[in-house]
């Protein structure tokens, strides 16, 4: 029944976040016009896009190789596959054994690096800047990922998400100033990551929309997976059937607004710029976090 | 039962041997049939090593009924053993036929080198005293100094390391050569573990004895590169594994850790850091294996940790993730050093800013390149990536100390520079338009080596997929050394948490649901034409090439850093290039054998 159960929320939770990814992607949009006291757009412009490139046709330059050709799918299935992992409303679905938090970021940076080789493979001058940058940022933002992401394990003595965030339900984890900074250092390296332009200058047509919707799973996943470790209220258990569910749901859906408010403000505010300091703090701050897991954290 | 697989071994080492002479010596041979040979002898000592560890072969010893006086040179096959002659095997193949199937200046000199060279490192693999051990690793060295390549200065290392051993050994064990003896009682554990940092440190590249390494590939011919990468380097591992895990490890003390974590930190820094701003090929490939060093040596380190605090798990864990490297370091330290090398032989040049678009001339050479790079750098379902996950699952079992974070930053910064290098290397050399004529007008390697470099190219994915499997050949000598094996831990499949299977399956799945409902939905044919990118135009007639500033160079993959005064460190200038090989290396063979007699003489 358990099994059946965990099968059953997997397929919601699949579901659910492959709707809700343009639907976040769209309200942040209108947000940040709101924020910004722009006219604000609709919510279903990004999906309307994306809609409107699929029918157009591909484009593509002459001499590209077959990694241009796979690079959205490879794109789009990681980005899947990532925000499959990262449990939004309940834990204990089928693939938890398998959601492992230092798999899940591997994945984040392997995007980028298709991402990078598309780009190379166009043969551009402007293509290839916009690799170099993802790939110079990324010396910065790994170690702090891993560092935070090294805390969070530590903390929970394992590296298994679902059992990290188990245990941060329970209130288990040992440090909460350690927790709080890595939670931090993710957010920073998460919102630079959904900052660095993704060098799809090249694409067009279905191409283009596929990587349209990677892009939105991916800031989806990053929403997710700080979101849970930040405020992981409410999250239901698989076979806890489906009134806990529909709360566990409600929780979610309040945690993406959240997550979509925060990054709109941070999007109107015009910080973009400042990736390289902002990944610098968060160096630091994955930094404090480790030492002061490794320390035991809290005096107590 | 031990009887049949070590004189089988010996039978094999003594061909190899005598086919290295005969390639010299015989001028009617030719170069295929000698390569035919020494691949085949190669190949069927990898499968019947093989199939000795699936089988659980219990450990044996052989004592050989000559040596010096007053002592027998012994041979022992213990699961240690076993594991590290599974890659020198299956790179000693892969090198023989690459060298047979190339066309080269002096082949059957190159090919007479490898031959010993392979003999020697297996002598040395099986070796069960001192005396062997050195004898093993003087001949591997002595061979790639003689075999005639035009740069063999740097390897004499292994002579240097050989030497350094028998220090090592006779320093420290009063009671004798034998390894047995050794683990009995040591008399001066420190000078053992100094000196092994020192001469196998140097040879696997560790930092601060790795200024060697990237001018060494750089300077040699594609054959010798691809020995250095994948063979000398795994050499070098299993050296420091038998020293400091089997050897060394009753007496060890908890520094001695923390000293091979300091290492392997700054190894992985510098080794990714050089792998993704070098600018030839073959010296990016070399940063990236000596990565791989630093990697192993931190899991060195951490099962030293492991043993000194009494935590066997951890000391599992990280043996295990050492053992994981060296297969995917040979494996793919050779494919990518063989690729670099017909690179430079088919496109004219291994500096990236002159290559470019090869993938659509040389796609057998572009899978062989992109199946090493995958291995070497940390990409999910990579080899590489698993032997990472499993250095983390250590670092968190490891005991607690607030320095543990540099090593997590330095592993975790090693990780973002060999992505950025595996991207650089493929992206500017592989991708995009050609730089030049040469590399426009490449061809692919010879079709004799094609599936030779594609099955290579397999393996190499395999190890990424199957580390599982791999770690099962592992596990007795896990076993062996630490006491207790991963167990439960380890699947044929996939190891527990790291279900790598379940991801690419699941990936894979993904991609081709997706296809498929593109299609179903009718989303036109792509078209080719150029694209819209910032006012980029298609290179004019007169300029078929293109203006070069319009393709990356390799340049800005890594942040600027604040400008440093350099490290006073000490270099090597001993370059000796102009000694005469045989002169020079009977008279090294004199002073070990005086050293020798010296040392056990009282």
């Amino acid at each position: 029944m358990s099994v059946l159960l965990s099968i059953v929320t997997q397929l919601l939770h699949m579901a659910a976040v492959v709707l809700a990814a343009p639907v976040l992607a769209g309200v942040v949009a209108v947000l940040t016009d709101r924020i910004a006291g722009r006219v604000p757009s609709a919510v279903t412009r990004s999906w309307r896009q994306i809609a409107h490139l699929f029918r157009k046709q591909t484009i593509r330059m002459p001499g590209a190789s077959p990694v241009t050709r796979f690079a959205p799918l490879l794109s789009v299935a990681v980005a899947a596959w990532t925000v499959f992992l990262i449990p939004s409303f309940a834990l204990g679905m089928v693939s938890a054994p398998l959601s492992d938090i230092v798999v899940i970021a591997a994945l984040f940076a392997f995007g980028r690096v298709v991402l990078m080789l598309a780009a190379m493979d166009a043969g551009t001058g402007a293509a290839a800047v916009a690799a170099t940058e993802t790939a110079s940022l990324a010396v910065a933002a790994k170690p702090a990922l891993l560092l935070a992401v090294f805390a969070l394990a530590l903390l929970a003595g394992g590296s298994n998400l679902d059992a990290i965030l188990a245990a941060k339900m329970e209130g288990l984890l040992p440090s909460s100033a350690a927790t709080g900074l890595a939670i931090a250092a993710l957010a920073i390296v998460g919102w630079v990551d959904r900052e660095c332009p993704p060098a799809d200058a090249t694409f067009s047509g279905a191409d283009l929309a596929v990587l349209r919707i990677a892009e939105q799973l991916r800031i989806l996943a990053w929403c997710d997976l700080i979101g849970a470790l930040a405020l992981p209220f409410g999250m239901a258990l698989a076979d806890a059937g489906p009134v806990s569910w529909g709360i566990g749901l409600l929780a979610w859906i309040g945690r993406l607004l959240l997550a979509a408010l925060v990054l709109a403000a941070v999007r109107a505010s015009g910080a973009s710029d400042r990736a390289r300091t902002a990944l610098t703090l968060a160096l630091a701050l994955g930094g404090i976090a480790a030492m002061l897991a490794l320390t035991g954290g809290d005096p107590t | 039962m031990s009887d049949p697989i070590l004189p089988l071994l010996v039978l094999i080492v003594v061909a190899l041997l005598a086919l290295g002479a005969a390639a010299r010596f015989i001028a009617r041979a030719s170069r295929q049939a000698i390569g035919l040979a020494g691949a085949g002898l190669s190949g069927l000592g990898f499968m019947l090593t093989l199939l000795a560890l699936i089988v659980g072969q219990e450990p044996g010893t052989l004592v050989l009924p000559f040596g010096l006086p007053g002592f027998s040179l012994a041979l022992s096959f213990d699961p240690l053993a076993a594991f590290f002659l599974l890659p020198a095997f299956l790179t000693g193949t892969a090198s023989i036929a690459f060298a047979a199937e190339i066309a080269d200046s002096s082949p059957k000199a190159s090919l007479s080198g490898l031959s010993l060279c392979i003999a020697g490192v297996v002598l040395a693999i099986l070796a069960a005293d001192g005396v062997t051990l050195v004898l093993g690793l003087a001949l591997a060295g002595g061979a790639v100094w003689a075999s005639g390549d035009p740069s063999p200065a740097r390897t004499p290392l292994l002579g240097v390391t050989a030497l350094t051993v028998l220090a090592v050994l006779g320093a420290t064990a009063a009671s004798g050569f034998a390894f047995a003896a050794m683990r009995e009682r040591l008399d001066y554990p420190t000078a053992l573990f100094v000196l092994a940092l020192i001469g196998p440190g140097a040879l696997a590249g560790l930092v601060p004895f790795h200024r060697w390494s990237i001018p060494a590939h750089g300077a040699s011919p594609a054959r010798a590169a691809a020995l250095l990468s994948g063979t000398v380097k795994p050499l070098a591992l299993y050296l420091l594994v038998r020293l400091l895990l089997d050897l060394g490890a009753p007496a060890s003390a908890g520094w001695w850790g923390i000293v091979l974590l300091a290492m392997g930190s700054a190894t992985v820094v510098t080794g990714g850091w050089r792998a993704a701003s070098e600018a030839e090929v073959g010296a990016c490939l070399a940063g990236l294996t000596e990565s791989q060093s630093g990697l192993a040596a931190i899991g060195i380190g951490l099962a030293l940790l492991g043993r000194a605090s009494d935590l066997p798990v951890l000391a599992s864990l990280a043996q295990a993730a050492v053992l994981l490297l060296v297969v995917s370091q040979a494996v793919c330290g050779t494919l990518g050093q063989l690729s670099a090398g017909a690179v430079q032989a088919e496109a004219g040049s291994r500096r990236l800013v002159l290559l470019g678009g090869l993938i659509h001339a040389m796609p057998v050479v572009a899978t062989g390149m992109a199946a090493a790079l995958f291995g070497l750098s940390a990409m999910p379902a990579g080899a590489g990536f698993a032997a990472l996950w499993l250095l983390f699952q250590a670092l968190l079992a490891a005991p607690h100390a607030p320095w543990m974070a540099l090593v997590v930053a330095a592993l975790a910064v090693s990780t973002a520079l060999s992505g950025a290098a595996a991207a650089r290397v493929f992206g500017v050399a592989f991708l995009g338009r050609p730089r030049g004529p040469r590399s426009a007008a490449a061809t692919d390697i010879a079709k004799p080596a094609r599936p030779g470099m594609l099955a290579l190219a397999g393996v190499a994915v395999l190890i990424g997929l199957f580390p599982g499997g791999v770690l099962m050949l592992a596990d007795p000598a896990i076993r062996q050394l630490q006491g207790i094996g991963l167990d439960d831990r380890i699947g044929p499949l996939g190891i527990l948490g790291y279900e790598v299977l379940a991801l690419v399956a699941g990936v894979l799945a993904i991609c081709a649901g997706v296809r498929w409902l593109l299609q179903r939905r009718g989303v036109s044919a792509p078209r080719e034409g150029p694209a819209w990118n910032d006012g980029f135009t298609p290179p004019p007639a007169w300029l078929p090439f293109g203006d070069p500033l319009t393709q990356s160079a390799g340049g800005g993959f890594l942040p600027t850093l604040p400008k440093l005064p350099p490290l006073p460190l000490p270099r090597w200038h001993w370059r000796p290039r102009h000694v005469p090989a045989l002169p020079a290396m009977l008279a090294a063979m004199a002073v070990f054998l005086i050293a020798l007699l010296w040392m056990a003489g009282p």
